[in-house]
């Protein structure tokens, strides 16, 4: 009897299946929507004028068809609130926590924050070519730091799952360290002053693979008193201002539900200084310079150093210059150029091997 | 092109239906669905279409001659015919394997050459029906059209099910198109859509942690690996037979079942009628019989049995690991024809399940590890050589709620279901309730398995290094 019900079937599925070219052509998706993803969708291939546009035309048209389908966000959002909201599943780029917090697993992040995954290889290379840079600064009278921040999973492993949590053993950073300090190179562990630092306020974002402003703020306290500038400190009371909802970050975009996440986090109320960008690269070095006459300090470093540091060094140091690490292949030719007093090493845990994978 | 995918199921699949379902007449129908079966294929490799559309050429060609000729010359033809539908799946499949099985030196020095698409059972596809013509069980069709249909038909062109002519020669002069066949193939496409994207690719993810990203599985790792692979081939390959039938069904094709619950079996033996079973039976009539089959004594009964699966484990991949899975399975299927079998069915039905299941799994390692240094591995981890406990992380990552519930559902469905059907059956809710549960689950099936494919296409810019 069920069967006469279902001789129907196929009306309904003929709709469903036009449903996404209908409201492709009637109300696509907004670029904005798109912008989530933070890349260009697929552009529409252009009409093939030799064989060989020929037999890539379906590759490209196969794309461009991936990325551009009705309901495609509603669909990517709907599938990721299930799975995300729902289930916490996580999915290859990253592993979800005890309360709501997130973790990038991407290169074996986890695994490196835990102890499991070691290279030590490639540490004691990254110490070679900071002992390689040392020398050349020290012939000039510049000083070298070297202050890598942690991963969030380092600071926070009682918020992973207790598989993923380090057991106590030492980990690529420890390695590092090791390998700088048999080199003679000054280096800050700036893990206890972080994992201390947690009781006052979150260091890192749940959301996002990044330290919020207080983190910035201790981990910079930490260097500038290494550096031997303990009156560069900052006081998080003085400078921090009231905590307020921020957008979910990039590790809820990983999952595509940053749109739903908002999380409470504090930022610095620091004056912004004038920004000098001196190179057009995809993660442009710059400049910037204070009011005030004071030293010169340059970090190398990644996203966590690219914003923040600029205006905490630049309450007492003259000028700033701000180079992308790169895989150690950060342009020596800024040394040259700018001449500064100091050189702060600040590659986050994730990106401490000067190649991109062992 | 996948079923599984945007293009297909969003773009491809409407366009095409609203198309078949407009044009009139069996011929212009044809015509269509031969030029989008043409367009399915070429849409990952476009060269491969002009691979497709030589062999559709010679064998079109070779069954008419072979259909005019008799005697020796009949006989000749036919042997030309397949000898050239095995150079060209030997080029394309197997070039490779057997000049590394002669000398390494001789396999690095080929040019590499790429796999067509379901080459494996197209070719199979013009051999039945060559076969079929010098049997004389059927005449040889002069209708270009039609025997390109027969062979490149979308719906089974890349995974099967492996099609007899005769099954579906009427159904290329004439079919009935009726709202009941298409509504019903819609049905099946999609719970076989639903098995591909719900119940294999999310057991997928825990099968690949094991066999991929685990340098030394536990014991626990291993078989929860293996378990999760069983799930994901069984619904990885059902699924796409499942919409492969139902798709046939909508343009009006009866295309064979290729599963019947094929983890219930009670035995090696049991177990190749229920899976893949066009493929069975195609090895049976193609293979098996005109070696002899079991009609020259017990002793050359056990070497084609073992002959044709070896052949068959080849079919399946070029490597040795296939070679050793066709061994295994013809090595039971000669044991339970020396006596395992009788004992078998003499034991309550669990023991004949268990090993069943046991050698099935087991034979699974083979099919999916690497190589074979990596099945040694995994056997060394089932037999409990690296310890016991769940270590690996990605293995840990991998146990995550969604896998687990799709492994739950997927198990149960082919685990237990086979247990279960009969007091189901007995379960007669009435019409008011079971129509609209029925229609609501199928559409459940449906929006979960379109928001995956969807989700599928999320691909938002990775910048850790920075």
């Amino acid at each position: 009897m069920v069967r006469r019900y279902r001789r129907y079937w196929c009306l309904p599925l003929l709709l469903v299946l036009w449903l996404p070219i209908a409201v492709q052509g009637l109300a696509p998706d907004s670029k904005a929507l798109a912008a989530n993803e933070y890349r260009e969708l697929a552009a529409p291939p252009a009409w093939p004028g030799h064989a060989a546009g020929w037999l890539a035309l379906p590759g490209q048209l196969d794309g461009y068809l991936r990325d551009h389908f009705g309901l495609r966000h509603a669909m990517i959002r709907g599938y990721a609130r299930l799975t995300q909201h729902w289930l916490h599943a996580g999915n290859a780029l990253v592993l979800p926590g005890r309360d709501d917090w997130l973790f990038v697993r991407l290169n074996g992040m986890v695994e490196e924050s835990a102890g499991a995954l070691r290279h030590d290889r490639a540490m004691a290379h990254t110490a070679d070519v900071l002992a390689t840079l040392q020398q050349s600064l020290a012939q000039r009278g510049i000083a070298l730091l070297a202050a890598p921040p942690p991963n969030s999973a380092t600071i926070y492993p009682d918020k992973l799952p207790d598989w993923a949590a380090n057991p106590g053993v030492p980990t690529d950073y420890d390695s590092l360290l090791a390998s700088l300090a048999a080199r003679g190179i000054k280096a800050v562990d700036l893990r206890p002053a972080l994992a201390l630092a947690r009781k006052s306020g979150k260091v890192y974002l749940r959301h996002d693979t990044h330290w919020t402003g207080r983190g910035a703020l201790i981990g910079f306290n930490a260097v500038a008193q290494a550096a031997g500038h303990p009156d560069w400190q900052l006081d998080p009371a003085k400078v921090l201002r009231r905590p307020f909802d921020m957008p979910g970050g990039d590790l809820g975009r990983m999952l595509g539900i940053a749109e739903d996440q908002t999380e409470t986090t504090e930022e610095l109320a620091l004056p912004i200084p004038k920004v000098e960008t001196i190179s057009a690269d995809a993660y442009p070095t710059y400049s910037k310079v204070a009011a005030h006459p004071g030293p010169t300090i340059m970090v190398i470093g990644d996203s966590f150093t690219e914003a923040r540091y600029d205006t905490m060094v630049l309450q007492h140091a003259g000028r700033f210059v701000w180079v992308f690490n790169n895989f150690c292949n950060f342009d020596r030719a800024w040394i040259d150029r700018f001449q500064p007093d100091e050189v702060w090493w600040m590659v986050t845990e994730r990106n401490l091997a000067c190649w991109p994978a062992e | 092109m996948v079923f599984s995918s945007i293009p297909f199921l969003c773009f491809f699949l409407p366009l095409f239906l609203s198309v078949y379902f407009s044009v009139p007449g069996i011929g212009g129908k044809n015509a269509v669905t031969l030029l989008a079966s043409l367009l399915f294929y070429g849409w990952g490799e476009p060269w491969f279409v002009l691979v497709l559309l030589a062999s559709i050429a010679g064998n079109t060609l070779a069954a008419i001659g072979i259909d005019a000729l008799d005697g020796a010359a009949r006989r000749l033809a036919l042997a030309a015919a397949i000898t050239g539908n095995l150079l060209l799946l030997g080029v394309f499949k197997y070039a490779a394997f057997l000049a590394g099985a002669i000398d390494a030196q001789l396999a690095a020095a080929l040019p590499p050459i790429a796999l067509p698409l379901g080459i494996s059972f197209f070719t199979f596809h013009c051999l039945s029906y060559l076969i079929d013509v010098y049997r004389r069980r059927l005449r040889a069709n002069r209708n270009p059209i039609q025997v390109a249909l027969y062979i490149a038909l979308f719906p089974q062109l890349v995974a099967g099910p492996i099609v007899r002519y005769k099954t579906v020669a009427r159904q290329l002069r004439q079919r009935r198109h009726t709202l009941g066949r298409a509504s019903a193939g819609a049905r099946i496409f999609i719970i076989g859509l639903a098995q591909k994207v719900l119940l294999a690719d999310n057991a997928a993810t825990l099968a690949d942690a094991v066999f991929d990203h685990t340098a030394r599985p536990t014991l626990s790792e291993a078989w929860a690996g293996l378990a999760a692979y069983t799930v994901q081939i069984y619904f990885d390959f059902a699924g796409y037979s499942s919409m492969a039938i139902g798709l046939g069904l909508i343009l009006g094709f009866t295309l064979p079942r290729n599963f019947r619950l094929p983890y219930s079996a009670r035995s090696i033996t049991e177990f190749w009628r229920r899976w893949h079973m066009s493929l069975s039976a195609w090895l049976r009539d193609y293979l098996y019989i005109p070696l002899g089959g079991s009609r020259r004594g017990a002793l050359r009964t056990y070497a084609n049995l073992f002959t044709v699966f070896l052949l068959c484990g080849l079919w399946h991949g070029a490597s040795w690991n296939f070679v050793l899975w066709g061994a295994w399975h013809g090595a039971f299927l000669v044991l339970e024809r020396l006596g395992l079998g009788g004992l078998l069915r003499r034991l309550p039905p669990v023991a004949g399940w268990g090993y069943s299941l046991l050698a099935v799994m087991l034979g699974w390692v083979l099919f999916r590890a690497r190589d074979l240094d990596a099945a040694g591995q995994i056997f060394a981890a089932l037999a409990g050589r690296n310890g016991v406990d769940v270590r690996g992380f990605a293995v840990h990552a991998a146990l995550n709620p969604q896998v687990l519930i799709a492994l739950a559902a997927g198990g149960g469905i082919a685990f237990a279901l086979p247990w279960l059907r009969q007091p189901l059956q007995r379960v007669r809710p009435p019409v008011w309730l079971a129509a609209p549960a029925d229609a609501a689950w199928t559409l459940a099936l449906l929006s979960l398995a379109a928001l995956s494919v969807a989700a599928g296409t999320y691909s938002p810019f990775l910048y850790f290094r920075f």
